[in-house]
Parts: structure tokens; sequence; C-alpha cells
């Protein structure tokens, strides 16, 4: 069973951090803590002074720089190339799944988020 | 968005269909259309979910409302507005106050530091729009939406109502409403 060291929850809403991590919390996800951000801008900073961040969850629609900015960027730098990344969104289906996917995100949920769609993501993660 | 490209019985079952799985699926409430229209926009009687004659009503300065402006695939706006009720009960099941184990003696479940009552409407309407654009172009339109926001006072667009729902959300009072934009400038 993989345990992660810390998760990163980048969404611009308070109260959808809290449901993603309580969700993360209930499917049975291993980590040593969870990490917030506001948008892709701020999730860069975080990042940045937390290298042991091995999983991210971020929103698409979000102030500054937005979901698919934001996983473009981190694709694309090296350093965090590999890091294993996850879109919770209310807009992301069909198309936009497969574009997602094309930039390297691991899996696309659909909010509202429960502990089962984390699970299912997760898969043999967990 | 240009009204007259909407269908709006499909528009009006959307919304409530998007109300129905929203509200269950994050506030685990039931949200029953309560108004007196059917599905192609006309006036009839007897919906199965009246709200109480002496319980909360939509207007004056106890109603909280939210909004969301989409830019793709049409411009329009989505409006949710609920009783102050309402909002407070949303917010105390999503931040799990309602179910807060309280000590002995204690009526009234603990201050959470946290938490962001206001933020938790916003969210709300976040998903309920994009259920309703799912339900309504399908599986893979492009969409764009802009921030949530609270509404205070005049509107800053002037638009037509394209589809209303009213609804019952177990006793309490809430409509979703979706109309064009036209920007006051």
């Amino acid at each position: 069973m993989k345990e992660y060291r810390k998760i990163l929850i980048v969404d611009d809403s308070a109260t959808s951090r809290m449901i993603i991590q309580r969700c993360m919390e209930m499917a049975g996800v291993h980590s040593t803590g969870f990490l917030q951000a506001e948008n892709g801008l701020e999730a860069m900073a975080v990042l940045k002074d937390a290298p042991e961040i091995d999983l991210v969850v971020t929103d698409l629609n979000m102030p500054k720089m937005d979901g698919r900015a934001f996983a473009r960027h981190l694709k694309g730098t090296p350093r965090w190339s590999t890091l294993q990344l996850i879109v919770a969104s209310s807009i992301a289906d069909g198309d936009a799944e497969a574009e997602l996917r094309a930039l390297g995100v691991s899996a696309v949920l659909k909010k509202p988020l429960s502990p089962a769609k984390i699970a299912e993501a997760l898969g043999g993660d967990l | 968005m240009n009204e007259g490209e909407l269908d709006t019985g499909k528009a009006v079952r959307c919304l409530a269909e998007a109300a129905g799985s929203v509200f269950a699926e994050m506030a685990f409430m039931d949200a029953e259309r309560a108004d007196r229209m059917s599905d192609d926009g006309k006036s009839v009687e007897g919906m199965p979910a009246p709200l109480p004659a002496d319980g909360d009503e939509l207007s004056g300065d106890d109603v909280v409302r939210v909004a969301l402006d989409v830019l793709k695939p049409l411009s329009c706006r989505l409006e949710l507005d609920c009783s102050a009720r309402l909002a407070a009960a949303i917010s105390d099941i999503l931040y799990g106050v309602a179910d807060a184990e309280l000590p002995d003696g204690e009526n009234t479940p603990p201050a959470i530091a946290d938490r962001k009552s206001d933020d938790s409407l916003l969210e709300m309407l976040n998903v309920l729009a994009g259920g309703f654009l799912s339900a309504y172009f399908g599986p893979g339109t492009p969409f764009k939406l802009e921030l949530p926001f609270f509404v205070f006072g005049e509107p800053d667009v002037i638009g037509q109502t394209i589809a209303r729902v009213d609804l019952n959300v177990e006793g309490l009072p809430a409509a979703l409403t979706l109309s064009s934009i036209r920007y006051r400038y």
C-alpha cells in the first residue's frame, strides 16, 4: 500500500479544499500531512518549499493561475514532471479530460467529490 | 446567451436535476421542485413539494444571493438564491457542525476556527453550474466559467430570465435562475 509523504490541495475555495481533504481521509489515503494553496501560483511557491510533496490535487477554475496553466507548468518542469497530479473540477469531462490527460494528469474527477471517486482514481495506490 | 437558442423546458429540467444531485451529494439534503411551472414554462397547479405556508420566503434582506457567469459555450448567468437559514444549514453540514457531538449540557455547536461559511454557497453554485452545463450540453462540450460571487443590491447586469426553478430544500426555499447577460457599464 502506497503511503504519500505530503499531499498538496490547490483550490480557491476553502470549502472545496476541506471537502477534498476529508474525502481523501475517508477514502483511506495515507500521508504524513496535507498542504494547501489557493491557486496555481501559490502552489508553485508551496512546491518549492516542500520537496516532499508527491501528490497534487488541483481545481481548474482559479484566479491568478488556473489549473490548466498550473498543470502545464508542473509537467513542463523537470523537477516536478513526475509528480502525480489529479484534477478535481466541476467542469472537467469529455474533451477537457482528454486534454488534461495529454498534459500528464493521472486522473480527472468531476465535483461533487466522494471518497469512492478518490479511491477509484488512486486505485492500486491505496 | 441568446435565449432563443435555448430550450427553456430542457434548461428547467437540467437545473432541477443538477440541484437535486448536488444538494444530495454535497450537503446530503433533498432539493425538490417547489414551483408551479411546467417544463415548458407554463404555469400549472399542484407541483409535489410546496413550501410550508409559514416558512422562510425568498425576499427581503434575509436572502443570500450568489451568481456565476458562464462564458462558454454561451454567455449566461446562473444565480442561486436561498434563505439565510438554508445558507447556514448548508455550511453547517459541509463543515460537519450539524453532526458534531456536543458536550453534555451544551446546545450549540462549537465554533470552528477556520470555518468559511460564506465560501460554502459559492462552491455549491460552482458545482451546480458544472452539473447543469454537463446535463444540458452533454459531455465533450468545452466550458468556461467565471468565478462565483455574492450579489448585493442591484445586479450589475440586466438580462432576461431564461429558466427558473424554485426549490424546496427540506422545507427551506431556494431558487436557481438562468438568465441572459447584458452588462451595465
